[in-house]
């Protein structure tokens, strides 16, 4: 074992703890305060134990929610940063987020078309129709991905799908708009398990393709053709980096909205304390992201108590000034 | 423009080393630009090889073919005999290392973990580098001379600790320290090693390049070299064989007192023979 795997790996238990705790935790904090003893008693019934149906049936979901999505929007800026051999690169930077958010607004504006897939389902189709754009046209004159036409294409779909959001938006009713705005500004009011569950299966499928990335990102990031040299099938990396990564965005965005920055700042953050080595930073990353979603969403739900504010508006709130203290201190 | 062929002189029939790496016929082309025409060489176990020529002759192409990262749309490279398209990556990575003119990091890695990136097609994907791996690297990092900076991030170093860690790197690559399927020669293929440095640290690595070669074969694992180069100097002191690209196509093969002509490089370089004379290395005796 390396001396930096040896000096970073309690610091990825330390962040996974620090989850499991942000977890726990957070469903005591809100507007009703809760009772720990009232919460798993078990001699009162569960259809008459309002402090157990609030912490069951809506934090507790949220809390996990916030969890999931953090964690995997961290863990997927991770990996397309390593992609993309670029560490200002997100999770949104090839377009998926708006392509998820013209799926969900078409449900939203639409709904009663197709009622079938509803919100949930429709971002996530969209999700797909701008990874199957960008990937074709990242593809369209390399046998490999250039990682160039990735980023120009993301960059183009982005301000595409923006467009068509703008004008499924000018059609739509009032009501209509006020929703998918809140669903743009990212939301965990998940109301249950069911997105969670649905989302679930997508997410752990993507963070199996992470573990095994984690190596060759590490090759990756000298370059395509000097990780080729030193045994690493870069083709096939990048194939599974690029689908893994979306895959892992696609689900989050279905659950919580185009929640922003967490997939950049968390990476960030865990790199200055266990280095560079994905084999670290991935699980760290997945795990610190966690927690800060959970902690942020928390934020949101008191700041401004009794109203909740979109976590989207926190993350951002915190994100936008980061990102620019990291594009100031940059080495060139 | 007249071909010359000249056999390597050094070699003596009783004990002429086998072949390693052998072009055959590499012809590689940009959509209708031919970059490399019919390229064919032989590479012998221990030898040291300059590619020489000038801007766009396909010196960095060639070493991309030889190095198995562009496929030639015909020819082949053979090593030890075997198409290297048929080897698969790792373990050809296992046989051939490649150091490029420069490598940035797209992270802030440790030297290091630089070093230990030449493990890769030694270990499974879900292993973790043994004391074996360690070894290696540290041994490798001591041979650059750069083991003192094994803790530095790869970014702070000059060019020339770079370029020498990056060596390290291939070196930690070919160690076969742990693993008993192969023993065949280890190739070390450099694409300019010198290019992007300044004087101080192209003397170094030249100086670096040959300690290597020698040592090598003073242990009896002979390194086989084949760095391309835009210095005369450099190639005709290090190299026993250098070939001279011109428009792609291998214009003269051989030791370099014989290849390093003024006519040769008044045509290949397009000068005068006035200008080309004092280009040319000092005549060893």
């Amino acid at each position: 074992m390396t001396s930096t795997l040896r000096r970073g790996a309690p610091w990825v238990l330390a962040s996974a703890g620090a989850a499991i705790v942000a977890v726990a935790i957070a469903p005591f904090i809100g507007q009703t305060p809760l009772a720990f003893g009232r919460v798993f008693s078990l001699s009162l019934p569960f259809a008459d134990n309002i402090d157990a149906q609030i912490f069951f049936l809506a934090r507790l979901p949220r809390s996990l929610a916030a969890a999931i999505v953090g964690g995997t929007l961290a863990a997927a800026g991770v990996v397309f940063q390593g992609l993309l051999r670029n560490p200002l690169a997100t999770p949104y930077t090839l377009g998926i987020s708006a392509g998820a958010s013209f799926g969900a607004m078409t449900a939203i504006a639409f709904g009663s078309m197709l009622p079938m897939i509803g919100v949930t389902g429709a971002s996530l189709a969209g999700a797909v129709l701008a990874v199957m754009v960008v990937y074709a046209l990242a593809t369209a004159r390399h046998s490999g991905l250039s990682t160039t036409v990735l980023l120009l294409a993301g960059v183009t779909m982005n301000s595409f799908f923006s467009a068509l959001i703008l004008f499924v938006q000018y059609l739509s009713d009032f009501t209509q708009t006020f929703r998918a705005l809140r669903w743009l500004m990212g939301d965990l009011d998940v109301a249950g398990y069911a997105p969670i569950l649905g989302a679930l299966p997508l997410v752990l499928v993507a963070l199996g393709g992470f573990l095994w990335l984690a190596r060759p990102l590490n090759l990756l990031s000298l370059g395509a053709d000097a990780a080729a040299t030193r045994g690493v099938d870069v083709r096939r990396a990048q194939r599974v980096a690029f689908f893994s990564g979306s895959l892992a965005t696609g689900a989050a965005v279905s659950i919580g909205g185009p929640i922003g920055f967490v997939g950049i700042i968390v990476p960030h953050l865990v790199r200055l304390v266990v280095g560079a080595d994905h084999r670290l930073v991935l699980p760290a990353s997945f795990f610190v992201g966690a927690a800060f979603l959970v902690v942020c969403d928390v934020v949101s739900r008191i700041v401004m108590a009794p109203l909740e504010l979109p976590v989207g508006i926190i993350t951002a709130l915190i994100g936008g000034p980061f990102f620019l203290w990291m594009l100031i201190r940059r080495k060139p | 423009m007249r071909i010359v062929r000249i056999r390597p002189a050094r070699i003596t029939p009783e004990k002429a080393p086998c072949i390693v790496l052998r072009a055959i016929g590499l012809t590689v082309a940009f959509s209708a630009q031919r970059v490399l025409d019919r390229v064919s060489f032989d590479v012998p176990e221990g030898a040291l090889v300059g590619v020489l020529g000038p801007n766009g002759s396909g010196k960095t192409t060639l070493l991309r073919v030889l190095a198995g990262t562009l496929k030639p749309r015909s020819g082949r490279v053979t090593l030890d005999e075997q198409d290297i398209s048929r080897l698969d990556r790792r373990a050809l990575a296992r046989r051939v290392a490649v150091v490029p003119q420069d490598t940035h990091l797209a992270f802030d890695y440790t030297v290091m973990e630089v070093a230990l990136m030449g493990r890769f097609p030694h270990l499974g994907s879900f292993e973790v580098e043994g004391p074996a791996d360690l070894a290696a690297a540290e041994a490798a990092l001591e041979t650059t001379g750069t083991l003192h900076l094994s803790h530095r991030t790869y970014d702070t170093l000059s060019g020339g600790e770079k370029q020498r860690v990056i060596i390290a790197s291939a070196l930690s690559q070919l160690d076969r320290r742990n693993s008993l399927d192969d023993r065949t020669a280890p190739l070390l293929l450099l694409d300019e090693p010198t290019a992007a440095l300044d004087l101080r640290y192209q003397v170094e690595v030249a100086a670096l390049v040959s300690r290597l070669h020698e040592s090598s074969s003073a242990a009896g694992m002979p390194l086989t070299v084949v760095l391309s180069t835009h210095d005369l100097h450099f190639a005709s002191s290090l190299c026993d064989t250098v070939v001279l690209l011109s428009e792609g196509r291998v214009v003269a093969h051989g030791p370099p007192v014989e290849v390093l002509t003024v006519e040769t490089l008044s045509t290949v370089y397009g000068i005068s023979r006035a200008l080309a004379a004092p280009l040319l290395p000092r005549v060893q005796a």
